[in-house]
């Protein structure tokens, strides 16, 4: 099927093939206009946002309170979570698998499968009774079990699915009473809004302590500038929390589409193509006082910060799962030289390996998101997680392809898919919250 | 509820291994590793603390208390001996390694003992340190192909073959040596015999210059006739080819994540030596320049 930009080539080359162009002596300025077009790529303004509109006041924000201190050394999780669990496991190997080549090459999710993953409850769970969700505990350890089972069956389209939960939590955690009644009744409702958490610009080593996106004061607000990369159905987002540096600090704001001057370009990438990743433009971009989020606290910005990291280690594990387990029975009945391959020690170990740093991937995982529900500090459990999980979950992923041998670099088997997707966990900075 | 925090009813436990660490371990770490095969005294006091905390259900130890498959609970998260004892290892071997390893009365034998003996044998050899014999010249990694033979003769069993890396060899009172009933059968004709030092024919041959763990004593040794009463075969005599091998291999089961621990504890040790010299004195400040010339600023601050 011709896309938006095959057309346009084809246009161009007839354009281009035209006698007349050189007759009239336009060809420089009609190349040059080209040029200009094509550098600024095929930009779109964000979708005309639905109405946002408060129908309850709160008198202060609704927080979920903490869970009761474990007294014991655990790997349990409790019998909700394990129900919850084994629920998005289901749902992730018979849906998601089954759905994710295809959202791969077409780089999107069908809303059919996104609509089916809302059911889930992964959002409403995060939000509290009293806006209408089923939250009655903030679960970072739930929020990591249910990120690794959908990541179990495919990451891109995990992404899909949980990206709107980033805002939600993030204004369960962050929002006042103002902003909390705005705009979360929205995500326990029907059909709850596409949002986005964008955090990442386009420049190489990216710190999200050093961002290039401005937020300057103005009557009244702020005004928005910058380029965020890598946004989750921006496209189609109704919502954004935006991070942005105020008064050289860096804040998260809370931004409708449809404003002035916010316009998306798609950006395909070499993973997570199901999540339909793209640009965020911000040119001037007006957001009024109440966009700011957390006041602009640190503390925020650097839990925001944690949280996201933490949620992209719980993805690494579930996807490398999918790795091993795709592997084990691969390699025993994949015969050479006249016996299943993993009768040969490189091919065994390089399978037991994998096991091995998974399981200690997972661990340091559950380790930083159970302290971090404990209100414990957890900063170097995350760093620790984040630097195992981007490491080894990158060489899980390039092992899978490689004992797949030439099979494992086809699209015919899901490997190369689940490598490129995991290439991304050591790089991603917001999207996702747990 | 998912937690890999140390339980607060353990603190005193690792406090207290780590009391130790520093004043015996610690104390006595290059003495005992420059003077190889010199008997570390001041852990025969030291192991009669333990026993006595051992015994008063305190926890603890070094998993010589074994496990048994009688007494193994499938029910709930229980954080028991086998969670102290790692917790207790870590900090000791935070300590040293080869001292904890010589520590009386907690050998792989006991931890045998433990796990397969019955209740006659378990009172006999209460209180007596048991090392373990498994590997021989011909065998390590392949331990169900050892060629240590025992044959029936009366009321004893006849030992012939030759046993290597034997740790406390030297140092403890018995030796519970794997040897077959018969080579033919495979893994399942494998049994445990205790063998108390001195027993005629079973002679300590050599003790192994070492890399490291020079503090714990490394035996070899060759067995010629050795009559070992037939009452000293650990558990079950039958020859079991369905579960022969397990109750053997339940040890180790034990075990083997203690040796991890024992690492964790090193390792521990080890980072905590390179941040100490990293940040203080005239080592540390060069470190961090160098650190600093070639890596950048950001880490010469001690980043």
């Amino acid at each position: 099927m011709q896309n938006v930009m095959g057309l346009g080539l084809r246009v161009l080359n007839r354009v281009a093939g035209l006698p007349v162009v050189d007759r009239l002596g336009l060809r420089p300025t009609t190349e040059r206009w080209i040029y200009q077009a094509s550098k600024t790529g095929f930009q779109a303004a964000t979708l005309a946002a639905r109405q946002f509109k408060a129908t309850q006041k709160l008198l202060k924000p609704a927080r979920l309170p903490r869970a009761a201190r474990p007294e014991l050394f655990d790997l349990t999780p409790t019998d909700d979570q394990q129900a919850l669990k084994e629920a998005a496991q289901s749902f992730a190997m018979e849906q998601l698998r089954a759905a994710g080549q295809q959202a791969d090459t077409d780089g999107k999710a069908s809303p059919e499968l996104l609509a089916q993953a809302a059911e889930l409850g992964v959002a409403i769970l995060g939000v509290p009774e009293e806006l209408g969700g089923a939250g009655s505990e903030r679960s970072v350890m739930t929020n990591v079990l249910m990120a690794e089972a959908l990541a179990q069956g495919d990451l891109g389209l995990a992404v899909a699915c949980l990206a709107p939960t980033a805002v939600s939590t993030a204004l369960v955690l962050w929002g006042d009473a103002d902003q909390q009644a705005r705009y979360l009744p929205a995500f326990v409702g029907e059909q709850p809004p596409v949002a986005a958490l964008a955090v990442m610009e386009p420049r190489p080593l990216f710190d999200p302590q050093q961002l290039d996106t401005t937020a300057t004061r103005s009557d009244g607000g702020f005004v928005l500038n910058g380029v965020k990369t890598l946004v989750p159905r921006a496209a189609e987002a109704e919502l954004f929390i935006v991070a942005a540096s105020l008064d050289g600090q860096p804040a998260l704001f809370i931004v409708e589409a449809g404003a002035a001057g916010l316009t998306t370009e798609a950006e395909p990438a070499m993973g997570l193509r199901a999540a339909s990743m793209a640009r965020l433009q911000l040119g001037n971009v007006s957001v009024p006082a109440t966009a700011l989020l957390g006041a602009g606290a640190a503390e925020v910005y650097d839990e925001c910060i944690a949280l996201s990291r933490l949620a992209w280690c719980a993805l690494a594990v579930g996807t490398s799962q999918a790795v091993l387990d795709y592997l084990i029975p691969y390699v025993n009945e994949r015969v050479a030289f006249g016996e299943p391959i993993s009768h040969r020690q490189a091919v065994a170990f390089a399978v037991s390996n994998v096991g091995i740093e998974l399981e200690g991937m997972r661990l340091l995982t559950y380790r930083a998101a159970s302290r971090a529900e404990q209100g414990q500090d957890y900063v170097r459990q995350v760093a620790l997680a984040r630097r195992l999980c981007a490491d080894k979950g990158m060489a899980i992923g390039s092992d899978g392809v490689q004992l797949l041998g030439g099979h494992g670099f086809t699209k015919e088997y899901p490997v190369e898919r689940w490598y490129r997707d995991l290439r991304a966990v050591g790089l991603m900075e917001g999207v996702l919250l747990v | 509820m998912i937690n890999l925090e140390v339980p607060k009813k353990f603190r005193p436990l690792v406090d207290q291994a780590h009391q130790v660490a520093v004043e015996f371990f610690r104390a006595n770490s290059r003495k005992y590793d420059r003077a190889e095969h010199a008997v570390p005294k001041e852990l025969n006091m030291l192991a009669s603390l333990l026993d006595g905390m051992n015994d008063s259900g305190a926890g603890g130890g070094t998993g010589a208390s074994g496990v048994r498959r009688d007494t193994v609970d499938h029910g709930e998260n229980k954080n028991g001996s086998n969670l102290s004892t790692c917790l207790g290892i870590m900090e000791l071997c935070w300590g040293d390694v080869g001292l904890l390893l010589a520590m009386p009365r907690q050998g792989l034998g006991n931890s045998a003992i433990a796990s397969v003996a019955n209740a006659e044998q378990l009172e006999r050899f209460k209180g007596r340190w048991a090392a373990m014999a498994i590997t021989e010249p011909g065998c390590g990694s392949d331990s169900a192909n050892i060629r240590t033979t025992a044959v029936l003769d009366g009321d004893h069993y006849v030992l012939n073959g030759e046993k290597i890396y034997v740790t406390s060899g030297d140092r403890a009172d018995l030796v519970v040596v794997w040897a077959t009933l018969d080579r033919a059968v495979g893994r399942a004709a494998i049994k445990s015999f205790v063998v108390e030092k001195g027993t005629p024919g079973f002679e300590l041959v050599r003790l192994e210059h070492k890399l490291g763990i020079r503090a714990s004593d490394t035996a070899a040794f060759a067995l010629k006739d050795v009559r070992v009463p037939k009452e000293n075969l650990l558990g079950d005599p039958e020859v079991n080819v369905e579960k022969g091998f397990a109750g053997v291999m339940q040890t180790f089961d034990n075990t083997r994540p203690l040796v991890a621990a024992m690492a964790i504890g090193l390792t521990r040790a080890c980072l905590e030596n390179l941040e100490a010299a990293r940040h203080g004195g005239f080592v540390g400040r060069l470190s961090s320049a160098v650190a600093g010339a070639v890596f950048g600023s950001r880490h010469a601050a001690g980043a």
